[in-house]
């Protein structure tokens, strides 16, 4: 999506990305990704509640192939990734484009882990909305 | 006339914003808005 924030920017577009997590692990992430967006921290998960977004089962979470692919590539190159305990690995995200109005004119809520939507599918909903 | 669509209960939500003070997607002052809610932070 950072890739986009150019002509998103350019065309009255902002992104906001919302966590839960702990504020280092956010600015760790932020930093990390050198993410041009917002982010905005919301422990409590209402937000979530609100938008509708819900919780994968703990069979989906842990053991969609396509969940534990990447872990299985990162333990063949001997790399592991930082595991941050203490947040709930099993809350969904989700997507979605808001107009000002409050409008919400695109959702997709995700179904499971791996249930994530193509980035240009997103920016192009949110170009086509204006 | 075209059906007004209802406003998202979420842009009067208070979330914790970027400086730690608290922010609304209300407030914000583009026309658009793409909002990602993120699983966790890993």
């Amino acid at each position: 999506m950072a890739r986009h924030n150019e002509k998103l920017v350019s065309q009255g577009i902002a992104v906001f990305v919302i966590g839960f997590g702990d504020r280092s692990s956010f600015r760790e992430m932020r930093h990390r990704l050198e993410s041009p967006f917002q982010f905005l921290r919301d422990t409590s998960r209402h937000s979530y509640e609100l938008m509708g977004l819900q919780r994968s089962s703990v069979l989906r979470t842990y053991l969609h192939p396509d969940v534990v692919k990447p872990y299985v590539r990162w333990a063949l190159n001997r790399r592991f990734p930082q595991l941050r305990r203490g947040q709930d690995r099993r809350q969904l995200g989700g997507d979605f484009v808001i107009l000002r109005t409050g409008e919400v004119v695109y959702e997709h809520r995700e179904r499971g882990p791996e249930d994530r939507p193509p980035v240009g599918e997103v920016a192009a909903a949110a170009l086509s909305a204006r | 006339m075209t059906p007004q669509m209802p406003r998202s209960p979420i842009m009067d939500y208070t979330f914790e914003g970027d400086d730690g003070g608290p922010f609304q997607l209300g407030r914000m002052t583009s026309e658009i808005a793409i909002v990602i809610f993120l699983r966790y932070v890993g």
